[in-house]
């Protein structure tokens, strides 16, 4: 069967993450976004691994479920469904390599809450984990993935948003020019990277080094209504060898959902504070020094695919996945309404539209146009129309600011709200 | 002509401590002249002009240090240095006492030692400890008056008898007593001719008697030290049987390492102006070796002991880049990322006392900074639960499972970090039958740092006593606390001794190789009364031209652009 997997997001004992992170809100939010297998995230952190040892119980699928005794929180009916929960988890690496500092963020999937115990205890040895949910730890990626394979060799280790400047993989900061620089004899076990929200499929073809990785999509959520602002569908049975298998092989991985590049907060190269977002092209122009503060600017993630390429743009390997960019569901509302995204009107209209015509995910990708203009605003529908078609126009993100979505010209929204008013 | 192997890459004074082998030799040897390499190199050129390994014997303080030591060694000389005895004074006596007498003995503990005394004195095991306290002394500065008057330490030494058990300081005593008047223990001494003892300014009054013992069967002895370096008087260590060598032993040589390869020219400078006040030392010259940067010492002044704090996990931030995605996102400045090579293992914060060590370990959980605390009481805590377990393996009883024995051990744990481990315990290991997966959790358990050591594979920055840190080195090093009362330190009833106190801060100065970093506080609440704290008097004599000073102020933030001042 086809479902929607969302593998890596955080609890709320990681910084800066919402206090609705918690197994209940998790498992709710999972439903209204569509979602049926989600990571635990966490499963380092001696406060969530105990959270989710009492809360949830291992199912046959090498998966686990929230007990019956704590779903309680309110579901439209449209949106219910079953949910499962992957004990996952996120380690920061930050050590020093071949005379350089690297910090390279790594995701952890495991087979059961037993794994993630033995490299809990082995992790301890090497530092703290009660500081973060994702744990900072003096540990070299390579060792990392070294641990989790004696861990269980069902374990899977996956370098997360592999292109943003500062903590990861391929990062412009500090990270490496290759997986086998990084991760040498046990690079054959990387099996997969996660793209991140600023690189989508098509930037990693342009590297022929990936053309046997997955790539794969996650939100990286801090907070329920994040969830799912990336994701991958598979086409195989739920359980965790049926993922994980499908991770390795791309048999059964069917396609991810993606947010428009452009909207990451790593796409472009710029400086936040000095105001300054460039393309590749411009900020070598300026001698990768930024005009305004004189210092090193950010090297986004586009620079970084390009300076790593071996391949034009539009190229695609064979075999490879195919691809859906979307923008959530509560920032197209935002769009049309032209008010905040977490604004009381558009959550508002979010239940009316979710509880009538079924998660976020169906109405974002399936659900009629039509239907979706009976429940709702017209201007929703036609801006759902138009982000299906990639009719979008978004200013790039640049050194963690998040990119502009703009769907609508201002003269498209004087024409609908004439519209409006006729009926 | 060829140069010897074992010669190559040693400097004039190194050549000259390596082949200087008949009679007596002082070696004085400052921090990071090459001491180890020095010995090292020594014992291999006594093996290559045809001494036997069985004659060699090399004597440390520490179990790391006699360790670091033999791998050293082995290392260098391969097979032919099978058979050195390369051991502390305590394994010396041991062995000693096994070879001579022939019997088996109980090596009773500190916790045993306290067991006895404790009922000796009353049933208080404050008591005890205070009795443990007299007692180790009249051991360790040889007082025979004590001997022959305390009359709980002559019920002790009958009780130890009985036992046919010995405690660690009967380990240096006895050896020195058969030494007078047993053949046996002569014929054991005599085998040993070319003899080295490591770290001689820490020795104290026994091992002393001990060393003039061996001393009747060779004359070929090398002490090797640095009468700056000393700082177990509180142990009843004596420098001067350092600055007695020459009258000890007459006739000896005295070689000085006078090459600095480990700090930079400034902070060498620094710390030898410092340590040049003081009276009871070797007068020596040393110069750094390594072509680095001269980086000023920071100075850093803060309001109180937790902006000290902030202060010290900012600046370690500022080297080594930005930790999370949310420092970034905090920060008012776009991160500037260098080509910085550093690693969390290259920094180190030496203070004082142990009780200083809270806050700053308060601000590394905040920041999410892997940090290590040597001495640390959750390690502590952990090797007890793991006796605690060791225990239970052969204990047993019917219907009793892992969690619940584990639940027992942990029970008096009350941290998030060791609850968290015990949890992870039982999770991996519960599936197994009981007694294996106790056996697997006790694997895993000695696998945590042991309490007092220094953990050289553990990337994380790292927390100790000045005391603790003496024969390591970091990148950068901060010292916290530097205010007077604290360094150095007096108790309210009477003056410490200054001049022991700045053999410890010097000691703490020079694990630096790159950067060095005092800081003190205004105020200090974790300290005694601690308002109106005035900096370190020892920081007057370093000069001024080889300081920054960059003061923090009340509410100031440390990511705030310091303020420059001159220091007085």
């Amino acid at each position: 069967m086809s479902f929607i997997a969302d593998l890596h997001i955080h609890s709320r004992f990681s910084r800066a993450t919402s206090p609705d992170m918690t197994p209940e809100g998790i498992w709710r939010w999972a439903q209204l976004k569509g979602i049926a297998v989600i990571g635990t995230g966490d499963f380092t952190h001696p406060g969530w691994f105990k959270e989710i040892a009492d809360k949830l119980e291992p199912s046959e699928n090498g998966l686990l479920t929230l007990k019956k005794q704590y779903r309680n929180q309110d579901i439209p009916s449209s949106c219910r469904a079953d949910v499962f929960f992957m004990v996952t988890g996120e380690v920061s690496c930050i050590y020093s390599k071949d005379g350089k500092t690297r910090k390279v963020h790594c995701i952890l999937m495991v087979p059961d809450m037993q794994t993630a115990a033995r490299i809990n205890i082995t992790l301890s040895k090497i530092g703290n984990l009660k500081s973060d949910g994702r744990p900072i730890l003096g540990l070299d990626a390579r060792e990392l993935l070294n641990i989790t394979l004696d861990a269980s060799p069902e374990a899977l280790f996956i370098p997360a948003h592999a292109w943003t400047p500062h903590f990861s993989v391929f990062g412009a900061a500090s990270g490496f020019n290759s997986l086998s620089e990084c991760f040498e004899d046990l690079t054959p076990y990387v099996f997969s990277i996660e793209t991140g929200l600023s690189s989508d499929p098509p930037m990693n073809w342009r590297l022929s080094s990936l053309d046997n990785i997955t790539l794969i999509s996650n939100s990286d959520a801090h907070s329920p209504v994040k969830i799912g602002r990336e994701a991958n569908i598979f086409e195989t049975e739920v359980s965790y060898r049926g993922i994980t298998e499908a991770i390795k092989t791309k048999k059964g991985f069917r396609n991810t959902i993606e947010f428009f590049p452009e909207e990451g907060k790593y796409h472009y190269d710029g400086h936040r504070n000095c105001g300054i977002c460039l393309a590749p092209e411009q900020t070598k122009a300026y001698d990768y020094i930024c005009p305004v503060c004189k210092k090193r600017i950010t090297i986004g993630v586009m620079h970084r695919v390009q300076t790593l390429a071996d391949r034009d743009n539009g190229s695609r390997p064979e075999g490879a996945p195919d691809y859906r960019s979307i923008i959530p569901l509560n920032e197209v509302i935002a769009e049309a309404l032209k008010t905040g995204q977490n604004s009381k009107a558009v959550m508002s209209e979010y239940f009316k539209i979710i509880s009538n015509l079924g998660p976020e995910f169906k109405i974002l990708l399936e659900t009629p146009l039509d239907d979706i203009g009976r429940v709702s605003h017209p201007l929703i529908s036609e801006a759902i129309k138009r982000v299906r078609e990639n009719k979008i126009h978004i200013s790039p993100g640049y050194d963690g600011e998040y990119g502009r979505i703009k769907i609508f010209e201002e003269k498209d929204i004087k024409v609908n709200s004439r519209q409006m008013s006729l009926f | 002509m060829t140069e010897n192997p074992i010669l190559s890459g040693l400097n004039k004074a190194q050549i000259k401590a390596v082949t200087h082998t008949e009679g007596p030799l002082l070696v004085v040897a400052g921090p990071g002249t090459g001491k180890t390499h020095t010995i090292v190199r020594r014992i291999a050129y006594l093996l290559d002009i045809g001494v036997k390994p069985h004659e060699i014997l090399a004597i440390t303080f520490t179990n790391r240090a006699a360790r670091e030591m033999r791998e050293r060694t082995e290392a260098f000389t391969g097979q032919k240095g099978i058979g050195i005895s390369i051991v502390t004074f305590h394994m010396f006596g041991l062995n000693m006492l096994r070879h001579i007498t022939g019997r088996e003995f109980t090596l009773i503990g500190r916790d045993e030692q306290v067991e006895i005394l404790k009922d000796l004195t009353g049933g208080r095991v404050k008591d005890g400890l205070d009795a443990l306290d007299k007692i180790s002394k009249i051991k360790n500065l040889f007082d025979e008056k004590g001997m022959e008057n305390n009359s709980i330490y002559q019920r002790y030494q009958a009780i130890l008898r009985d036992m046919n058990a010995l405690d660690l300081d009967d380990l240096i005593l006895l050896p020195v007593e058969l030494l007078t008047r047993d053949e046996k223990a002569w014929s054991y001494g005599e085998m040993f001719r070319y003899i080295m003892i490591d770290e001689y300014q820490d020795i104290n009054p026994s091992q002393y008697r001990l060393i003039k013992a061996l001393s009747r069967f060779t004359w070929n002895i090398c002490a090797v030290g640095d009468s700056d370096q000393a700082i177990y008087a509180f142990r009843g260590a004596d420098v001067e049987n350092f600055l007695n060598f020459e009258r000890d032993f007459h006739g000896a040589e005295v070689v000085v390492l006078d090459e600095n390869y480990r700090s930079s020219g400034i902070i060498l400078e620094a710390s030898q102006n410092l340590i040049k006040n003081n009276t009871k030392r070797i007068k020596k010259d040393i110069h750094a070796i390594r072509e680095i940067e001269n980086i000023p010492i920071k100075l850093i002044s803060t309001y109180d002991e937790r902006a000290e704090a902030e202060a010290i996990v900012r600046e370690i931030e500022n080297r080594i880049g930005a930790i999370s995605h949310f420092h970034i996102m905090q920060a008012k400045q776009s991160y500037d990322y260098g080509e910085g090579s550093y690693r969390f293992s290259d920094f180190a914060i030496l203070y004082r006392t142990n009780s200083q060590s809270r806050k700053l370990k308060e601000a590394f959980v905040e920041a999410g900074i892997p940090f290590k605390v040597i001495g640390d009481t959750d390690s502590r805590v952990l090797k007890q639960i793991e006796e605690r377990l060791k225990n239970r393996l052969n204990d047993i009883s019917h219907g009793s499972t892992l969690e619940s024995i584990l639940e027992e051990a942990f029970s008096s744990v009350e941290d998030d970090e060791l609850t968290g481990l015990k949890r992870n315990l039982i999770f991996a290991y519960r599936d197994l039958p009981v007694v294996e997966g106790l056996s697997r959790v006790i694997d895993e358990l000695s696998l945590f740092t042991s309490p007092d050591a220094f953990d050289p594979e553990a990337d994380a920055v790292h927390l100790m006593t000045l005391h603790m840190s003496k024969g390591l080195e970091f990148k950068v090093v901060f010292i916290a606390g530097v205010e007077d009362g604290i360094i150095p330190y007096r108790l309210s009833q009477r003056d410490g001794d200054d001049e022991e106190e700045r053999r410890l801060f010097y000691v703490g100065m020079t694990r630096a190789r790159d950067e060095l970093c005092l800081c003190y506080c205004e105020n200090r609440s974790d300290h005694g009364k601690g308002t109106g704290q005035r900096p370190s008097p020892f920081i007057k004599e370093i000069p001024e031209a080889y300081i920054k000073h960059m003061v923090l102020s009340r509410r100031e933030k440390a990511k705030k652009k310091p303020r420059q001042q001159r220091l007085f």
